[in-house]
């Protein structure tokens, strides 16, 4: 046992290597660099009260005079606060109401069938249900997403779940957010006259400019029909009603400036990197160490692109940098479901699939595709609490958090990264996960680095950009 | 760490006194090696006597460091544990206590 | 001081007390230890009477106007009859909103448009509590703090800049963003050298030539986060042209100042001025030609 003769007492932290210094991180997320050999001294009492060294270790919650009650209260506060994105529960519900697709994407995870197959719709009775049990959620704001396949190719499936979920709705009293995932490529007046009447969000997919985008989505013409659609889409709805997300394949790691150009082209301001997930039509065939080393050289070329754009002057968000950053410079959680702890699943997003059943994210009802329904919770005529406070949402409580599980409770970047169990189990075969091997840990692990490594080096110049992202 | 013994590019040995280090610890750096390496263990008194083998060359000069860091950091990580560990709790209570329907649920598969 | 409140002045003051739970090291209204409410109470409540009805600001102050219990709700009460568009800015250390049955008392008491205007001195209880002068003064006022944070009152933070924190402004401006984030506004504010500030000039005085790259940066924390960020009491030459848009005619009227060399200065009609008295000012004011 350390005896310490300065009588300042430690609070919990963690802290790792970064360059040639240490960064040592609070149990909120604040964080502080400082020299080699200050985590030693700080916890055998060796710090000066008289020092700036001090005063920063007390202001960032490293160390404290005593365990006061008022400084609990801060502190309880700041992790009341930061775990407040589960105060409603589940807020995000995917309804995927079809698998039939119109496009062949290189990386597609949604298993999907040819345009003209019914049976791969969600039946009426399931989505009444499923619409139901949505509304069980005591989240008084929720968003609805229409997720397939292709949604709009089902455009009367669509309606009648809007129509449904309003006539549910009116003795329930929630506000709901309408979202549509599509492509695009063929979005009828009837879908349109729909969006603009319920105030549907349209998310869609551009992955570049037109040659990598077609070669992406497998049907040749696909980037001029989004085109069309976009304008389209723009004049009725409005500049912000429709957003791209962007997937990254093996063939666009090759043109992180082209991608971003082609964003700009189209007045977009905002992109959001990510990764391919290890699964769906992607599995095959791939050297995922390979895969998520070039990404992440493609990540810090895009970055710094973008980052040289806003010190010319243009405001152009990088939303992957900014969702992290935010967990890192505010006291604030933030909505990105693949990111959390306790994880995502169930907590903030649960899918409802076509099949009639209730899944815990859109990566577990494709195992069911495959005959694997670890991740099933249940079918959409089942009690809400038997699907959301089951057996296995509590079995998957005990594995779904940074805090508590191996390699992640000791980490520096625990309050920046998140648990997966469905990630683990898809890769590792066990949805606790083994750290040391995890493509997850090792890639995000690569994130925080390279971002703290820019905070540290560039701060000053690079801090005042990000903020501008994160507050906006 | 000590007698750190390099056999050949692909496999090393060395001791961690199990009077310096906690179980703990030394489980904890093991598990963060296991993933490059095949890792034996032999306890022979107050000596821990781990081998490391891997299926690619491996510059050991480097690996000594890393391994020798771990285990200080780990210990430190140890030492901030146990003194924390009742405050990190209280703080935690005391984040959620206005909640009051708590369901306690036996999570025993 | 004024004699008669009136629209648009920034100069409507209502000093309540002397009394004062901190003895900061820089203060220039020296606390007393007797309690001289009622010496103040009539010339106040005067001031309202004769007050013009369309007064859209006053500032209650002290010393710490809370320690006189119901006679500070006395005079919200009357303000906000008499002058029914006014705003009350009240100028506290915090400290007593760390009980939680007198902000219980002090919610019910104001209804009105307020203000609350409270000092934090630094990010950490060591540097906070010395120049408060008062022991255990960071925590009650962070205490205070959280508890006007949870019921929306709207708060200023005003950090006055001294050779104690000066270094540390840009992390100060952080604690706020991570610990404070929901004030509405933090000033940070030039000393008025009069009272304890100048008895300890030596000790407090920090020149702005030390101090603007940290406050530049504090700004830019402050600003990027939305919340509203003002300099108050020091003159743009010496302030960087950037921070100029956040500076801000704080001086008040009647104690306002220029020296001989400011009459040629092309930003004579923006800049706050001195305080009339102060009894030191900064060498290195010099006019702004264009």
């Amino acid at each position: 046992m350390i005896q310490r003769n300065n009588s300042y007492r430690l609070l919990p932290f963690k802290f790792t290597h970064i360059g040639n210094k240490e960064l040592i991180v609070n149990e909120v997320g604040d964080y502080l660099f400082m020299p080699n050999g200050t985590v030693q001294r700080v916890i055998s009492g060796s710090v000066n009260r008289n020092t700036e060294e001090y005063r920063d270790l007390l202001s960032k919650f490293i160390i404290c005079d005593s365990y006061n009650d008022i400084l609990q209260d801060v502190i309880a506060t700041r992790i009341r606060t930061k775990k407040s994105f589960l105060d409603g529960f589940t807020s995000l519900h995917i309804f995927v109401l079809t698998l039939r697709c119109n496009q062949k994407c290189v990386y597609c995870q949604a298993t999907s069938q040819n345009k003209d197959c019914v049976n791969k719709d969600m039946k009426i009775e399931d989505l009444n249900k499923a619409i139901s049990l949505m509304l069980k959620s005591p989240n008084p704001h929720i968003t609805m997403e229409f997720q397939g396949g292709e949604s709009s190719l089902v455009p009367s499936l669509v309606e009648h779940a809007i129509l449904e979920t309003e006539r549910q709705n009116k003795s329930v009293g929630k506000e709901i957010k309408y979202v549509i995932c599509t492509n695009i490529i063929h979005f009828s007046e009837e879908l349109l006259n729909l969006c603009e009447k319920y105030n549907v969000f349209v998310s869609t997919s551009l992955d570049g400019p037109e040659s990598i985008h077609d070669s992406n989505r497998g049907v040749s013409g696909s980037y001029k029909h989004f085109v069309d659609s976009l304008l389209r889409i723009r004049e009725r709805l409005g500049q912000d009603r429709i957003s791209p997300l962007m997937t990254t394949s093996v063939l666009s790691l090759n043109y992180p400036i082209e991608i971003v150009d082609s964003y700009r082209q189209l007045s977009f301001h905002y992109i959001f990197l990510r990764p391919l997930n290890p699964y769906g039509r992607a599995k095959e065939n791939e050297d995922w160490n390979l895969y998520f080393d070039k990404f992440l050289e493609f990540y810090k070329k895009s970055l710094d692109y973008i980052l040289l754009l806003n010190k010319r002057g243009e405001f152009f968000v990088e939303g992957f940098t900014a969702m992290v950053m935010k967990k890192i410079l505010t006291p604030f959680p933030i909505g990105f479901v693949d990111l959390q702890s306790p994880a995502g699943i169930i907590n903030s997003v649960v899918v409802y699939n076509y099949d009639g059943y209730v899944y815990c994210s859109d990566e577990s009802r494709m195992m069911a595709e495959s005959g694997d329904f670890t991740f099933r919770l249940g079918k959409v005529s089942d009690k809400y609490e038997d699907i959301f406070y089951g057996k296995k949402a509590q079995a998957l409580s005990r594995v779904w958090a940074t805090e508590y599980i191996a390699g992640c409770s000791d980490c520096a970047f625990q309050q920046y990264c998140g648990a997966d169990p469905v990630r683990n189990y898809s890769t590792q075969g066990d949805w606790y996960g083994h750290r040391p091997s995890s493509l997850f840990c090792k890639f995000h692990k690569a994130v925080f680095e390279y971002l703290f490594e820019l905070i540290d080096r560039r701060g000053n110049e690079v801090l005042p950009i990000i903020r501008r992202w994160i507050y906006d | 760490m000590n007698s750190f013994r390099i056999i050949g590019n692909k496999k090393a040995q060395f001791n961690i006194d199990a009077n310096m280090f906690s179980k703990s610890v030394i489980m904890k750096v093991l598990y963060w090696l296991n993933n490059d390496f095949v890792v034996q263990t032999t306890s022979h008194e107050s000596q821990l006597l781990v081998e490391l083998e891997s299926n690619n060359d491996t510059d050991w000069n480097i690996m000594k460091k890393t391994i020798s860091t771990m285990l200080n950091d780990f210990q430190m990580r140890e030492v901030i544990e146990k003194e924390t560990h009742d405050i990190r709790n209280i703080l935690y209570v005391k984040a959620f206590s206005n909640i009051d329907n708590f369901t306690e649920y036996d999570t025993e598969e | 001081m004024t004699d008669k409140f009136i629209k648009g002045s920034n100069n409507n003051i209502i000093y309540v007390t002397s009394c004062c739970t901190n003895r900061c090291i820089m203060c220039c209204q020296p606390p007393l230890d007797e309690d001289d409410s009622t010496y103040h109470y009539k010339r106040n409540i005067n001031l309202i009477d004769t007050a013009d009805p369309e007064t859209d600001y006053v500032c209650i102050t002290g010393g710490e106007p809370t320690l006189s219990g119901d006679l500070l709700f006395d005079y919200m009460h009357r303000i906000w009859d008499k002058m029914p568009n006014s705003s009350i800015h009240l100028l506290t250390n915090g400290r007593s909103f760390a009980n939680a049955n007198y902000v219980e008392k002090f919610t019910k008491e104001a209804n009105g448009k307020l203000f609350v205007g409270i000092p934090l001195h630094s990010d950490n209880y060591a540097d906070h509590d010395v120049i408060a002068g008062a022991k255990g003064s960071f925590y009650a006022t962070l205490k205070g703090l959280h508890n006007l944070g949870i019921l929306g009152f709207e708060i200023e933070l005003r950090v006055i800049i001294l050779k104690q924190n000066y270094k540390r402004l840009d992390k100060i401006a952080e604690f706020i963003t991570r610990n404070l984030p929901f004030v509405a506004q933090v000033s940070f504010m030039g000393l008025e050298v009069i009272g304890y500030a100048e008895k300890n000039y030596s000790k407090v005085w920090m020149d702005s030539e030390c101090f603007t790259i940290n406050l530049a940066r504090a700004i830019d924390i402050l600003d990027n986060s939305h919340i509203q960020t003002r300099i108050f009491n020091i003159p743009h030459c010496l302030l960087p042209t950037a921070l100029w848009p956040f500076a801000c005619k704080s001086i008040s009227e009647w104690k306002k100042t220029n020296l001989g060399i400011c009459s040629n200065c092309s930003m004579i009609d923006e800049c706050c001025g001195l305080f009339s008295t102060s009894k030191r000012y900064s060498a290195n004011l010099k006019p702004i030609i264009r």
